[in-house]
């Protein structure tokens, strides 16, 4: 690791912790229920473009902070921990992404989604003389009704490529996650994309990687909220008398809470792990692909291990909360909807797991170690 | 934020990492090919194969070089211990003498106790009991009623203590001790001695069998046993504060996690390569838990080497790493092939008959949790 990255690593904690604050100040419990019926934050999304959160990981030729991607994405636990109610990881990856392109010379201003074509998406990107034809949909694009514009990953022969594509351009069929955040089936007519809208991906081989990367953010994002439920749980228990007592002093009530710690610090570790590996396969030894495959697993074990610590640790945060954190009034389900909705997104545990399972049972039994173990 | 998470993502250094292949080669030439082999760090007294780890160099790796240590790295240490038990190696002669018994000698033992014992240690010649536990004392510890009456050159020991692994093998024991009566601090008043196990009078080793059919732990009876003031280990009354420092050694390595990783080993080879779906998702969560596991048992291996004493992270991934080796029999025993081979049935009832000892062991799961719980400002 160079001196100058140490350096923009400090500037990275540097803007974590002036997030930090700005997030728990701005992102209250009104300003996120009003965005769940359907108001968009503006105000909040004014802040942080004027602290150029968003384009962190942007060059500086575009206006952002020019931190590595790896070093950004940290401020992606915000987001889970203040239940930010903003596209900040589809435009922080975004403009990172749009940012390798020497030919983009302005950043689209505003709150970016990103759609990532799955297997079970009927959708289709033909290349030809006049640049891309989209036809077909993806579904469930999270933040794609308040998007500015629309990132579509398409992939060609050993290569991917991000389409900018203008939302007004595409039918969508809006609706809100679990979480009520704006999420929409996108639909393309025969959508022409010229190919000056096309961004090729340098260092980047299939459209599975992106995917990878999208989960980390949820992965991140949920280490994020795993850490508030534990805060806020912690906080309850100590507060709440029963019998006499706070309930912190029931052992029963505080084996709980060992687990939801246990469950939390996983979930912050794997994303960490998955981070690093990121940083190695981008960073350290970039077009490296076996590196890069490196990163797609630890990326997959760090979504797998956080989504089973959400479902465990949203159940635990809500016994432990009783009545009042099943009220809408409390800030508890924020949280614990958000996890819930992020475990699906971007391939669920169940996904990975089985992607992970079949790569081991390749490489065989003697080799299991060995897969395991190796160095990033 | 929450004290009790602080794992930082540490990397295993280059110089830990070159060591791997080292103890690979080394282990696939010694152990005979039809060794049962078991991943519990409890499970295989074999004291030639300690011998032969001693010398090279891999037993005190990070004690200091005067006493015959490596001068190592914690994550030196750490890819040595995670290689041994991944591959099912024997290492219980030795383990605990090279876990813990060592660095209490280094921290509190006299110079003279570390000049004799620690040499041989190192060389795989000289094996440690931890006596903790007894008939009425075992989650709480501070209650224990062996007592020790000082006499003209040493002390008088009476009492029992239990569930004492390996200690009809091993050379000495390191033991908690009441030496003077319990008074309104139960912490206050006990001390460390260190027992020689095959030459004192007034001590008697019992094996017990337990139900896997192994002689592995024992009630060990002190009967007026002499022992000499040499054999004090730190100062007379500070028992309690030596023994709570052992804990981030104890709690926080790869032996809490990896007892049934060769059973999994044995799954994929029964499964072979074109698992059923269910298959593949089962062995890929659980090979996804012992990555996050083996990352927060890093980053403790990294407090360690920082000196600090992560009583609180230790704990977490004991408690997180019996949960999982205590899981892994349940979840392979229901997605098996049918006909998986007797190697496979071998290792599946061999890791169910030694799993509920995991969460036992080190502190129950309870205590553990309640440890944490302290960690979260609950208690």
């Amino acid at each position: 690791m160079s001196d100058t990255h140490d350096d923009a690593a400090s500037v990275g904690r540097l803007i974590q912790d002036t997030a930090d604050r700005l997030l728990r100040e701005q992102c209250s419990k009104e300003l996120v229920d009003a965005s769940e019926a359907g108001e968009w934050p503006e105000a909040l999304w004014r802040t942080l473009v004027e602290t150029g959160l968003p384009w962190a990981a942007a060059p500086e030729r575009l206006g952002g902070a020019g931190l590595r991607l790896t070093d950004a994405l940290a401020l992606l636990r915000l987001v889970g921990l203040h239940a930010v109610p903003v596209p900040l990881a589809e435009t922080l990856v975004g403009a990172a992404l749009l940012g390798q392109d020497a030919a983009v010379d302005t950043l689209p201003q505003g709150p970016l989604a990103i759609a990532l074509p799955g297997t079970s998406d009927s959708f289709e990107a033909r290349y030809g003389s006049d640049g891309w034809v989209l036809e077909g949909s993806i579904a469930h694009v999270p933040f794609a009704p308040v998007a500015v514009q629309l990132l579509v990953a398409v992939a060609a022969e050993d290569s991917l490529a991000l389409l900018r594509v203008d939302p007004a351009a595409c039918a969508m069929d809006a609706g809100r996650s679990i979480a009520g955040e704006p999420m929409a089936d996108v639909r393309f007519d025969a959508l022409q994309v010229e190919p000056a809208a096309a961004t090729s991906l340098s260092g980047w081989q299939n459209l599975e990687q992106l995917v990878a990367l999208m989960a980390l953010t949820r992965a991140l994002m949920s280490s994020g909220a795993m850490q508030s439920l534990l805060d806020l749980s912690v906080g309850y228990a100590l507060e709440r008398k029963q019998f006499g007592r706070p309930i912190a002093q029931f052992q029963a009530v505080q084996q709980q809470l060992a687990v939801l710690a246990g469950e939390a610090a996983a979930a912050i570790r794997a994303a960490d792990g998955a981070v690093e590996a990121f940083e190695v396969a981008l960073y350290e030894a970039s077009q490296d692909p076996a590196r890069m495959a490196a990163a797609v697993r630890e990326a997959g074990v760090a979504k797998a291990r956080s989504g089973e610590a959400a479902g465990r640790g949203a159940e635990i945060a809500h016994q432990v909360h009783g009545a009042m954190g099943f009220t809408y009034e409390h800030r508890l389900h924020h949280r614990t909807r958000r996890l819930w909705a992020w475990r699906d997104q971007y391939g669920s545990e169940r996904f990975w797991q089985t992607r992970l399972g079949r790569e081991l049972c390749s490489a065989g039994a003697d080799a299991l170690w060995d897969e395991l173990t190796r160095p990033l | 934020m929450a004290q009790a998470l602080t794992f930082d993502p540490v990397r295993l250094p280059h110089e830990a990492e070159a060591l791997r292949a080292e103890v690979r080669a080394f282990v696939a030439d010694t152990l005979p090919d039809d060794l049962l082999r078991s991943s519990d760090f409890g499970s295989g007294h074999d004291p030639e194969f300690s011998r032969a780890l001693g010398s090279r160099g891999w037993i005190g790796m990070t004690w200091p070089q005067q006493y015959g240590g490596g001068g190592r790295s914690f994550f030196e240490r750490y890819v040595v211990t995670e290689e041994l038990l991944a591959a099912g190696a024997p290492v219980e002669a030795h383990w605990i003498a090279d876990r813990q018994s060592g660095p209490v000698l280094l921290r509190y033992g006299t110079e003279e106790q570390r000049a004799f014992f620690l040499p041989r240690i190192v060389r795989g010649e000289c094996f440690f009991s931890i006596g903790m536990s007894e008939p009425d004392s075992g989650s709480d510890l501070a209650s224990v009623r062996t007592s020790a009456q000082r006499v003209q050159g040493g002390w008088v020991v009476n009492g029992t203590k239990l569930w004492t692994s390996g200690a009809h093998r091993n050379h000495y024991m390191i033991t908690l001790i009441r030496t003077e009566p319990q008074g309104d601090n139960r912490h206050a008043g006990l001390s460390q001695f260190i027992i020689d196990l095959k030459g004192s009078e007034g001590l008697t080793v019992r094996p017990i069998a337990n139900m896997a059919g192994d002689e592995d732990f024992n009630e060990v009876v002190f009967e007026d046993c002499f022992v000499p003031d040499e054999h004090l280990l730190g100062s007379a009354g500070n028992g309690w504060e030596q023994v709570t420092s052992e804990l981030g050694y104890e709690r926080s390595g790869p032996e809490r996690f990896l007892s049934s990783f060769r059973l999994l080993v044995e799954l994929v080879r029964a499964v072979g390569d074109a698992p059923e779906p269910e298959q593949a998702a089962a062995i890929g969560r659980l090979a996804g838990h012992l990555v996050t596991l083996r990352k927060m048992s890093i980053s403790v291996a990294g407090m360690l080497q920082s000196n600090h004493n992560p009583v609180v992270e230790a704990a977490l991934v004991k408690e997180l790493g019996n949960n999982f080796e205590k899981e892994l029999p349940e979840v392979i025993r229901l997605i098996a092939p049918e006909r998986s081979g007797r190697l496979f049935r071998r290792t599946l009832e061999d890791t169910l008959l030694h799993a509920p000892s995991f969460s036992l062991r080190g502190g129950t799961r309870e205590i553990l949790r309640g440890m944490i719980a302290r960690g979260l400002g609950l208690r």
